[in-house]
Formats: structure tokens, C-alpha cells, sequence
């Protein structure tokens, strides 16, 4: 169906006197809300009818009965009277107005979805409604803002219905005279702005203190004003407080004045109160005083202090340290007085002390030279203490324990010593003042050696020796290598290493192939790891049977008869063969085994036993007088715990059994004994068939045996010894030759020509420095 | 001379009429007859030209002077016959009159006698020379069926 939605009623004056006749001009418009209703449109210009006005959707100047509308549409419908059908005429042609709205479905007046009846008015300008604000309180020459929120849109009810004076309604200008037209701000201060259009805000600030009363005054379009008062307290900036001491880092010997460094724009405040805190062990001097915002304030109670070249004089806190300046700054803001307070601490500095060091020269000191050790301390202008002789530096040399000091030198003082002992320090140190206190700062290096190895052939082994120290003069271990080549330079083949242990600084070889070899020894502390090498030619090796090879340093003596040049051999000799000075090899008599015949039983016997485990190898040396192919001559320890017999050993194994009235050393590693406990008490040497032999200087010895057998073998273990547990075994393929050191042609100390420190290993070719 | 009855120009809309004579002088002789009204909106016609509702006779009165109005021929009717306002039987009464843009909107107890929207049942067309009867929509808000008469009845 068809638009066909009547509205109607009677129109009343502001008065609520019903208008008779066709004075009252109205004019509908329809704002669309549903997307399927006709677009919003205004009517024309209509007059009432008797009072009434009365219209139809439907009507041709609307919707037309082609139109549609439905529940949430709006319908608002324009009164007015006066002399114009210009609803936005201005307020002189327009004598009362009004306006409301229908809402349809739901809307006042609604007695169905068709009909829509509401009695309606019109009256005569409303006093536009002010609406604004200010802060009240403000700072001076500071802006602040009136907030203009005013309007001229106005409800009232006469004879029922709600109506409005609406300025605009669904962007629709509904009444042009309904708005707010200018606006005068009044700050109170013989300033103003007038004719401010419209509801703009408006912002202001005031120069002076005080209290302020400030209208403002809109006006609507039909010259209606309505005046607002507020008040505002402007107040003079508080101070933003701040304080300086001058100079900033003073000096022991050098005064200081604190001032206001804060800000007090509007110059409130009247004085200030200071306190400067300097109490400590040094005494109680601080200061109160109070004057005037820019007074200075000065603070003289330092004593000061001296130092070389330099004398005391009056300085600025007694105290060194931090120190809390506090202040009450008193200040009025234009209402009412403030009394604050503030605080900042300012640090009177210590002198700060040198970076005492010093150098080596020669950087690796050698053994039985002249080094000399040089100041190189840096930030030394305190350095000094006393008037007028200055106490400046300390040396000290230290050597195995013993200290010499070498007091109150110049820094350009050189000390020079003499390197006698790889357990030598240095110790350097410097008197200067902070400025209150007295301080020794010191600095504590060992002397740096230059590292050198050592080869001293021995019978038939080597002595290996190496001297120096770490990178930074420390010592912590030492270890060795030993590698074989073909010719002086190489190429080398590792086939031994020793553990790292600061038991290894010595250590006794033998060789049991001739070639060339690299033997390097390092040395290990806290700084950089350093090392020698030394290579030589092995023309002579040890004599050896049956593929053993062996070698020892004697450590400990087991028996090798009596006498006054003997030494040790505190193991009791029992059982077969007497004690004879023609059997002996060294010292004053041997052991007569002569005439054995088979299971006789030479014994030795130690009470309480010995512990094994420091010890690799056991020696005797033989002398054989008889002996047969069927011969021998076993050897077996028992064990103190168990007295079990450990495993029986042939010594023909370990000697050259086609050599006679020779005496010859039989060296035995101890783990051939296959030993079921370390501590051994008694040694016994059993014949088997008729042998004839003189035994002296039997002993537990300590060493390694580097075996050579045609280049193709490494390193073996001997012993169980704990500190040799890197050492590995092999199996042993001996080459048995005359054994001839290289070194013997060296034997003077001198190291060979083909001694190099090219093939020194990676391991120490990038030191890593270490900082004292 | 014809007669022809107004209506809205929509279609689909119910126009219920009943053939007459008029006489154009007394009421007597113009026929008559009876309209029930539906509840709802509804499409009628009443050829009446002049004539009023007599509450004194509870009769239509033609006397050939007054103008027939939904107001004084139907609404005084309704009122007089069923005792009650009008106002809760009818909503309303439209129409459009041809050469008029807008709704004539009768709306029984608000809209005055004398405003033009009480409009007329019909009128005299010098230019035509022919009465014309309007066609108008009547919008009962009554539950049950009403009869309104009209002519001699």
C-alpha cells in the first residue's frame, strides 16, 4: 500500500492560546532512515488551517503517494510566525517558533502507524545557555583557556509536546536564528576580547599575581545575551631549585662557593637558607648561613694538603667524600608564603693514585747475567711524599726467599741485580698522597727467564734439564717431548711426551737406536707457556739383551755392600753369597755369589718395607763368573701385606749373557713384577743350575726408556710411576747398537750447532698474554 | 449529465459505490443505501452532494443547501447512531481531490469542521458540468463491521 501517514494537530502560542487562523507557518522534513524509504526532503512552505496544521507523507511536496517510509523514519515539522515563509529568516521577521519530530512507529502523538497527532507550540527566543569553564588557578604569563561550550538549542513544553529550538537536526538547519552568534571574554585585567565568533574558546594570560574575575558574554543570533563570572588565582612560578658548587671538582687545596643555579622566573624568592654538611673523621666544619637568592656562598674550612713540591694551603671541605649541601629557599607566590627545601650532594675528589709497573731488560733474563728493571709508572704527578725531600719509590729484589730493598729512589732510578735463581721477584712501589691519606701502591712481578734446555749424556742415558719460566716469570710444570727424524732438520716425528708436572724440570732418557732427535721441553705458569728444544745426533745406545731396553737414574740404593763410600743399602743381605771387597763394582765390597748352585737363594730384607710406587725400574749389576746355557739367575720381590712372591723374572733377560768377568747393569721395570701390593720387603735372587756371579749397587731407580727400533716405534712406559701416566706403551722392537750422544762432543754446556728453535710445537707458537 | 465517482489513483484500493439518481434539489428521490465499513482502511464513496446528518431525526437530512462533509454527513452519523465518538471508530478519512497536491486528512475529533480537510462527499464540476462524488480511503479502528447510510434511507 501506499504512503498514506497523516499528522496533525492543533498550534498553540508561547502563551498556550490555540492560534485560530492561517498565521502560523510550518514546513515538514522527512529524513530518511531505512535504506528502502524515500530520501529525506523538505516540504514546502504551509500555513495553518485554523489554528491547525495538518499534512499527509503522501502529499505531493513529500514522499507523493508513489513514496515509502517505514518505522524509524523521522519527521520533523518547523513552526514559526512572523512576516516571512522563510523558516532562517532572520529573528526580526520571525516572531515565535518551534519545531518537534515524529518518529514513526514509535513517535509522540502516534495512534497508529497512519495517524500521528500532537498539539504543538511556538514561542518567542530563548536566552542562550552558557556553558563554559577556566581553571582556577593558573601561573602567571602562562595561557590558559576558556572553554566556550554555549548553545541556543532549547526544549519546552506548551500544551503537551515537547518542542525545540533547534538550531540544526540531521544536518539540517532547522532555525538559523537559534545559535550562538559571538562571544566577549572579560579577563579581568582591563583586557578583553570581543565579538569572538561564534563559541570559539579563547585563551589568556595575566602578568601579575592575583586574582582575576572573568565574564563572559555569548549572544545568539537574536541579540540575546546571557554574562558568566568565574575566578581565577594567578600565582607567580614556584622556583625550580637547583644549586652549584664552583669549581665542580675541586682541588684538596682549593676553595669552592655554592650559588642558587635554580630557576625563579618570576623572581620570588626572598632568601635562602644554607646548610653545608662536611662532618667525618676529619673533623666537624660545616657551615649555616643565610642571605640573598644570588648570594655566594663560600666554604674555606679545607686544611688542605702537601705533597711533593707542592705545600698546603687552605682548601674547601675537611672531609673528602660526598656532602650534602641543603637549602630552604623561602619564596611567596603571590598568596601565601612557601618555605622549601632542597638537597644536592657534590663530591669532594680524591687525587687519584699513580698505575705504578715497570719493565725487564732483557725481557728473558739469563741465568748468572745482569738484569735491570726500569720505572715505567704512569700518572706519577702525586707521587712523593714529604717536604722538601719527597719519598718516592721502593724496589725490591727477591731471590730463593732472600729480599734486598733498594728505598726512596727517583723515578729514573734503574735497578740492576744479577739473575741467579729462577725464583726471583720484583716489587715496586710508590708513596703518593689522595690528598688526605698517605698511600704505597705497589706492583709485584717474577723475574722472566729465557728458556734453555739441557742435554748431559750419563753412562748410558741423558740427562735432560731445563731452566727459565713461564711467560710472566711463574713456573707451574714442565713437560717434554722427544721426536725422531732423519736428518738435524726433521722432518720430526713425536714418539714421546712426558705429563706436566712441576716434578719434570729434570728427567733421565736413553736411546736405544741411533738418528737424530728434537727433544723440547716447556715451561708452564700463569703466563705465556715458553720453550726450548735442543737436537742431536744418538750414535751410541745403552747395551742391551733380548730386546729390553733399559736405562735409570739411581735413586735409591737396596744394597751395595758396606763401607764409608758406600751410601744406603740398608736392605739386610741373608742367604747365599758373602759380602767381598773383589766383587764389588763401586765403593767398598760387592756380593760373592760364586758356586751357586741350582735353588740357592740370595735374600735382601728391608723391615717395614719400601713403597714401589715412586719408583720404575729395578737395577743390579752383575757380574757373571759361570754361566751356562742352562743357567740363570731369577729375581722376585714379596710383598709386605701378603708376603706373596710376586712374578720370578730370568735376569738373562735384561743382561748379555755371553759376556763375562764385565760387569753389567741389568735394568728391570717394575711392572714386570706384576706386584700385587706397592710396598715390597724382601728382594731374592734364586740360581737355577751352577752360576758364578759378583751383584753390587742393586737399586730402585726412576727414568724413561725411549726405545728406537728402525724409526718405527714411539715410547714406552716403565714403572707406575704416577706422574708419567701420559706416557704411553708400545710394543718394542730394539735395534740394538752402540749408543754415542751426539751432545758428548758438546760437553762443555754448549748446545750443538743443530740446536734450533725452528720446529718448536704449535703449542706455544701463539702465547696468550697474561696481565700481571 | 453523468455521474462519476473520484478516486485515488492507486490501484488495488476497494471502491464500493452504489448506483444513484441525483436529483440536485431535495432529498427526497436521491436513492440511498448502506456501506459497511471493514475494519481497516477501506475505499468508499457517498454521492451526496449536499445534505447533513440531522441528530435531532437520527436522519440524513438533503436539504439542498448544505454541503455534504465527511464531517456532518458521516462522522455526525456515526456518532449519533452508535453513541460514541467517532474518534475510536474512525482513524481517519483521505483523499486526494483532483487539481490538489495534498491529502485531505480528516481525523474525527481533532480536525475542525471548518478546515478544508473536512472535505466534501462531492461537488459540481462547472468546467465538466457534471457532479462529481469523491472517492476517499475511511480507516476504521473498530474491531467489528459498521453500516453507514447515506441517501433516503
Amino acid at each position: 500500500m501506499a504512503v498514506n501517514i497523516t499528522c496533525t494537530g492543533n498550534i498553540f502560542d508561547n502563551v498556550g492560546t490555540m492560534f485560530t487562523g492561517s498565521d502560523v507557518y510550518y514546513q515538514i522534513f522527512f529524513y530518511k532512515v531505512n535504506a528502502a524509504s524515500s530520501s529525506s526532503t523538505w516540504s514546502n512552505t504551509r500555513s495553518s488551517i485554523l489554528g491547525q496544521y495538518n499534512f499527509n507523507l503522501a502529499d505531493s511536496d513529500l514522499l507523493t503517494t508513489a513514496g515509502s517510509a517505514s518505522s524509524g523514519d523521522r519527521v520533523v515539522v518547523v513552526f514559526w510566525t512572523g512576516v516571512t515563509i522563510d523558516r532562517n529568516s532572520d529573528y526580526s521577521f520571525i516572531d515565535l517558533w518551534g519545531a518537534f519530530e515524529i518518529i514513526l512507529g514509535s513517535g509522540p502523538g502516534m495512534l497508529s502507524q497512519d495517524v500521528y497527532v500532537n498539539d504543538v507550540s511556538v514561542t518567542t527566543n530563548l536566552d542562550p545557555i552558557l556553558s563554559w569553564s577556566l581553571p582556577t588557578t593558573g601561573y602567571v604569563n602562562t595561557s590558559y583557556t576558556a572553554t566556550n561550550t554555549s548553545y541556543d538549542t532549547h526544549s519546552f513544553t506548551i500544551s503537551g509536546t515537547t518542542m525545540y529550538h533547534w538550531y540544526s537536526r540531521y544536518g539540517q538547519i532547522i532555525n538559523a536564528i537559534n545559535q550562538i552568534n559571538n562571544s566577549d571574554y572579560y579577563w579581568g585585567d582591563d583586557t578583553f576580547d570581543l565579538d569572538v565568533s561564534g563559541i570559539a574558546n579563547k585563551t589568556h594570560q595575566w602578568s601579575v599575581a592575583g586574582t582575576y574575575e572573568v565574564n563572559l558574554v555569548v549572544e545568539d543570533n537574536c541579540n540575546a545575551t546571557v554574562t558568566g563570572t568565574k575566578y581565577i588565582d594567578v600565582k607567580w612560578h614556584p622556583p625550580s631549585p637547583d644549586i652549584i658548587m664552583i669549581p665542580s671538582n675541586p682541588y684538596p687545596n682549593e676553595p669552592v662557593l655554592f650559588q642558587w643555579d635554580g630557576v625563579d622566573t618570576d623572581n620570588t624568592i626572598l632568601y635562602i637558607d644554607w646548610v653545608i654538611n662536611d662532618s667525618g673523621v676529619y673533623g666537624n666544619t660545616n657551615t649555616t648561613v643565610s642571605g640573598a637568592r644570588d648570594d655566594v656562598i663560600a666554604h674555606l674550612d679545607g686544611l688542605g694538603t702537601s705533597w711533593c713540591g707542592t705545600l698546603a694551603s687552605g682548601g674547601a671541605f675537611t672531609n673528602p667524600g660526598s656532602h650534602v649541601i641543603n637549602i630552604a629557599y623561602h619564596w611567596y607566590d603571590g598568596f601565601d608564603w612557601h618555605h622549601d627545601t632542597y638537597n644536592k650532594s657534590f663530591i669532594q675528589e680524591l687525587i687519584t693514585g699513580p698505575t705504578v709497573d715497570f719493565t725487564q731488560v732483557p725481557t728473558k733474563a739469563a741465568m748468572a747475567n745482569v738484569v735491570k728493571f726500569i720505572n715505567n709508572s704512569s700518572n706519577i704527578d702525586r707521587v712523593g711524599l714529604g717536604l722538601p725531600d719527597c719519598n718516592e719509590y721502593d724496589w725490591t729484589f727477591t731471590y730463593d726467599d732472600t729480599s734486598i730493598d733498594y728505598l726512596d729512589k727517583l723515578y729514573s732510578y734503574e735497578l740492576e741485580v744479577m739473575a741467579t735463581s729462577t725464583n726471583s721477584q720484583v716489587e715496586l712501589c710508590a708513596w703518593w698522597s689522595d690528598g688526605w691519606d698517605t698511600h704505597r701502591t705497589c706492583v709485584y712481578k717474577d723475574v722472566v727467564f729465557a728458556t734453555t734446555v739441557s742435554v748431559t749424556p750419563n753412562d748410558c742415558y741423558y740427562d735432560l734439564y731445563i731452566l727459565g719460566t713461564s711467560g710472566n716469570g711463574s713456573v707451574t710444570g714442565y713437560s717434554w717431548t722427544i721426536s725422531s727424524g732423519t736428518t738435524c732438520s726433521g722432518s720430526w716425528t713425536e714418539i714421546w711426551s712426558s705429563p706436566i708436572d712441576i716434578d719434570q724440570q729434570e728427567k733421565s732418557i736413553c736411546f736405544t737406536s741411533v738418528g737424530w732427535y728434537n727433544i723440547t721441553g716447556y715451561i708452564y705458569g700463569t703466563g705465556d707457556t715458553l720453550c726450548d728444544n735442543y737436537v742431536l745426533y744418538i750414535d751410541d745406545v745403552c747395551p742391551t739383551l733380548s730386546g729390553v731396553v733399559t736405562c735409570s737414574g739411581i735413586t735409591d740404593v737396596i744394597w751395595n755392600g758396606t763401607g764409608v763410600l758406600d751410601l744406603g743399602g740398608d736392605w739386610v743381605h741373608s742367604g747365599y753369597g758373602t759380602e767381598q771387597f773383589y766383587a764389588m763394582r763401586t765403593g767398598t765390597n760387592g756380593l760373592d755369589a760364586t758356586g751357586m748352585v741350582n735353588n740357592n737363594n740370595i735374600l735382601f730384607y728391608k723391615a717395614g718395607g719400601v713403597n714401589v710406587l715412586a719408583y720404575d725400574v729395578l737395577v743390579v749389576w752383575i757380574n757373571l763368573l759361570n754361566w751356562s746355557v742352562i743357567s740363570e739367575l731369577s729375581v722376585a720381590f714379596q710383598t709386605l701385606v701378603d708376603d706373596k712372591w710376586t712374578t720370578s723374572l730370568n735376569l738373562s733377560t735384561y743382561i748379555n749373557v755371553t759376556l763375562f768377568n764385565e760387569w753389567q747393569r741389568a735394568v728391570i721395570p717394575l711392572y714386570q713384577f706384576e706386584l700385587s701390593s706397592n710396598i715390597v720387603h724382601k728382594l731374592r735372587f734364586t740360581s737355577h743350575d751352577n752360576i758364578g756371579v759378583y751383584l753390587d749397587d742393586i737399586s730402585f731407580g726412576v727414568g724413561v726408556v725411549v726405545p728406537i727400533g728402525l724409526y718405527s716405534v714411539a715410547a714406552e712406559e716403565i714403572g707406575e710411576k704416577t706422574q708419567q701416566g701420559r706416557e704411553e706403551s708400545i710394543s718394542i722392537d730394539v735395534d740394538v747398537v752402540d749408543l754415542k750422544p751426539y751432545a758428548k762432543l758438546d760437553l762443555g754446556g754448549l748446545r750443538p750447532n743443530m740446536k734450533s728453535r725452528e720446529n718448536v710445537p704449535s703449542l706455544v707458537s701463539t702465547p696468550v698474554p697474561t696481565k700481571l | 449529465m453523468g455521474y462519476n465517482i473520484k478516486y485515488l489513483v492507486s490501484s488495488g484500493f476497494d471502491l464500493w459505490s452504489q448506483p444513484c439518481v441525483e436529483s440536485g434539489t431535495v432529498s427526497s428521490g436521491i436513492g440511498g443505501g448502506y456501506i459497511e465499513v471493514e475494519p481497516g482502511f477501506q475505499m468508499i464513496s457517498v454521492p451526496v452532494i449536499y445534505g447533513y446528518w440531522s441528530s435531532i431525526t437520527h436522519e440524513h437530512v438533503h436539504d439542498g443547501v448544505t454541503v455534504a462533509t465527511v464531517g456532518n454527513y458521516i462522522v455526525d452519523q456515526i456518532e449519533d447512531i452508535y453513541g460514541a465518538n467517532a474518534a475510536t471508530m474512525v482513524e481517519v478519512f483521505n483523499t486526494i481531490i483532483g487539481g490538489h497536491g495534498s491529502y485531505f486528512n480528516f481525523v474525527p475529533g481533532v480536525t475542525d469542521y471548518a478546515s478544508t480537510h473536512n472535505f466534501q462527499l462531492g461537488y459540481f464540476d462547472f468546467g465538466a458540468n457534471s457532479y462529481e462524488y469523491i472517492g476517499f480511503f475511511i480507516k476504521s479502528i473498530h474491531p467489528i463491521v459498521f453500516t453507514i447510510k447515506w441517501g433516503d434511507i
